[in-house]
């Protein structure tokens, strides 16, 4: 199996591989990430709102969300997306949404569920004083959450929010089944089209685990750091 | 300044609160003594609107704050709070604690106020220091500085020493007596401790069981108690049962007028209620003596009754030892049993 092993083949499939396949599954991360959590920070605040019915919207979405395979979310928003377009736009064709879009959305929601989970657990994590701290001081709800609550909660959960972005990382790969080049999609596409699916599935696998190993190493480091300070 | 009327709590079927009236005027310290658990902490969140009031009224300068299905909100009623556990905010410095309630001034107002405050409690040199570096002493201080940087109308402080140690407590008190002085702010602080009541209110309410027991001055709850209770709570007492007949008790301690014809009552001695005599007084057999460096306690026997003695004058008593004693009536209070 390996007596042909062409390291050749990686060679000239790594600019394809890292500018389009590479920074797309990157860009996808971060955008997800960035959205996931003002999403599900916000989906946080509803689950633990002393208002009526916001609670529940919120634990019904995340139940649902978490209850769903990530593939099937994909394909249903691949395929949905188009004709919800075209519903709220009120157009006479489904309107176009590039693959790109269509999967940042589907991640950004996705996510939204587990960060949520995250930060709900971090704000609760903050004592009730410091709530009624800010309040005494003449704060109201948005004051207090924004600049006493929840930069406390993200410095608490930093480690465990970013722990998550790496498991989305490795989540993106999922794309691979609408056909999209992203980091595995152009090695499988490299792939089939050279007929070399060892080198390149090997190289994918080094490429996904280098950067998820490393991440993980740098998130326990900082993990230790805020431990200290805490 | 702050005014509360008939006020009554409940949580669930747990009575909280009953029935309470309390005042305290500007530059006044107010201490609210008792138990835990006897509705102080929760009358201090009332008072400063952290919940919702169900029965009564509570007044800052004449204006209603708080009533059943109408509250100022706490951020709008002007009030300062110190808390037991200071929750001062770990991701900003110091300086920045202090000017977190000044948000509505301008940034440059904010800072010189800040800077102010972090010299007045002695800490210029802390401004840009995080609070887990601080000391416990230092948090406190930077929580007081916190709560007074916004001049509130009313300060209220919840146990605001006893995360400290014994020695720092004295210092503290103090200076943050002298920063409430000069902000002629009315404070009321709740306290387990009554030595921290007598040390730092001009009026002591105490309670218990979510009733008012007592309110006054300190020396007047010390000197004239209204119940057991109030007696015992100051201080470590000996608790004696006695009965009254026509009036009176005859005791081992003596003969005592009683505030009943007949029937039981207790007795309480204050630990300082006997000394030695220079002369006559009654013999008393020492049963039990420990030192504590400064004074002695001891166990002393009067016939058939043993009364604890807090001994402040000269060498420790062997045990078995028979000294002369008197005892200060002042410091013997008597009461029908309660209930």
């Amino acid at each position: 199996m390996f007596s042909d092993f062409d390291f050749n083949v990686i060679w000239r499939a790594l600019p394809y591989m890292l500018q389009e396949g590479l920074v797309f599954t990157l860009t996808l991360t971060a955008l997800a990430t960035a959205g996931g959590i003002v999403l599900g920070t916000l989906l946080a605040l509803m689950r633990l709102s002393s208002l009526p019915f916001l609670p529940q919207i919120a634990a019904g979405y995340v139940n649902t969300m978490r209850s769903l395979p990530l593939v099937l979310v994909i394909f249903w928003f691949y395929f949905l997306v188009p004709y919800i377009g075209q519903w709220v736009l009120q157009s006479d064709r489904p309107i176009a949404v590039g693959a790109f879009a269509s999967s940042l959305i589907t991640f950004t929601l996705f996510e939204a569920a587990y960060f949520s989970e995250i930060m709900r657990a971090g704000i609760q994590s903050i004592s009730r004083g410091q709530l009624m701290a800010g309040y005494a001081l003449g704060l109201n709800y948005r004051q207090v959450m924004g600049s006493v609550i929840l930069p406390q909660a993200f410095r608490n959960m930093a480690p465990v929010l970013l722990t998550q972005t790496i498991v989305l990382f490795q989540d993106t790969s999922l794309v691979y089944v609408l056909s999209i080049p992203d980091f595995l999609g152009a090695a499988s596409k490299v792939a089939q089209r050279d007929g070399r699916l060892v080198e390149m599935y090997l190289f994918a696998a080094a490429g996904y685990f280098l950067i998820s190993f490393t991440a993980s190493t740098l998130v326990k480091r900082l993990q230790r750091r805020i431990a200290i300070i805490r | 300044m702050l005014s509360i009327e008939a006020l009554s709590h409940t949580y669930g079927a747990l009575t909280a609160l009953t029935e309470i009236d309390l005042e305290v005027a500007a530059g006044e310290v107010v201490c609210l003594l008792g138990p835990s658990g006897c509705g102080k902490s929760t009358l201090l969140r009332l008072a400063a609107g952290l919940e919702p009031l169900q029965q009564g009224r509570v007044r800052l300068a004449g204006e209603i704050v708080g009533e059943p299905r109408f509250t100022v909100p706490p951020e709008r009623r002007r009030v300062g709070m110190v808390f037991q556990d200071f929750a001062l905010f770990p991701h900003l410095t110091v300086a920045q604690n202090i000017a977190f309630g000044l948000a509505d001034l301008p940034k440059a107002e904010q800072q010189s106020i800040a800077r102010l405050w972090v010299e007045r409690i002695g800490l210029a040199d802390l401004a840009g220091a995080f609070p887990h570096t601080l000391s416990g002493g230092q948090q406190q201080r930077v929580a007081l500085a916190r709560a007074l940087a916004p001049s509130p109308r009313l300060v209220l402080m919840d146990e605001p020493f006893s995360g400290l140690d014994v020695t720092l407590r004295d210092r503290l008190r103090d200076t943050t007596l002298a920063l409430l002085t000069e902000a002629r702010v009315a404070t009321l602080l709740v306290t387990h401790d009554p030595d921290e009541a007598m040390r730092m209110a001009d009026r002591i309410v105490l309670m218990q069981a979510g009733r008012i027991e007592q309110a006054g001055q300190p020396l007047d709850l010390y000197d004239h108690p209204v119940s057991a209770f109030a007696a015992a709570f100051f201080g470590s007492v000996t608790i004696l049962k006695a009965h009254a007949e026509n009036g009176q008790v005859v005791t081992d301690l003596g003969r005592f007028d009683v505030p009943v014809q007949s029937g039981p009552v207790t007795m309480i001695v204050r630990q300082e209620a006997l000394h030695r005599a220079l002369e006559g007084g009654v013999m008393a057999t020492v049963a039990a003596a420990r030192s504590l460096g400064r004074e002695h306690l001891l166990s002393l026997m009067l016939g058939a009754t043993a009364v604890t003695a807090r001994w402040v004058e000269g060498r420790l008593p062997k045990v078995g030892e028979r000294i002369p004693v008197t005892l200060d009536r002042h410091r013997v209070h008597l009461f029908p049993p309660e209930g």
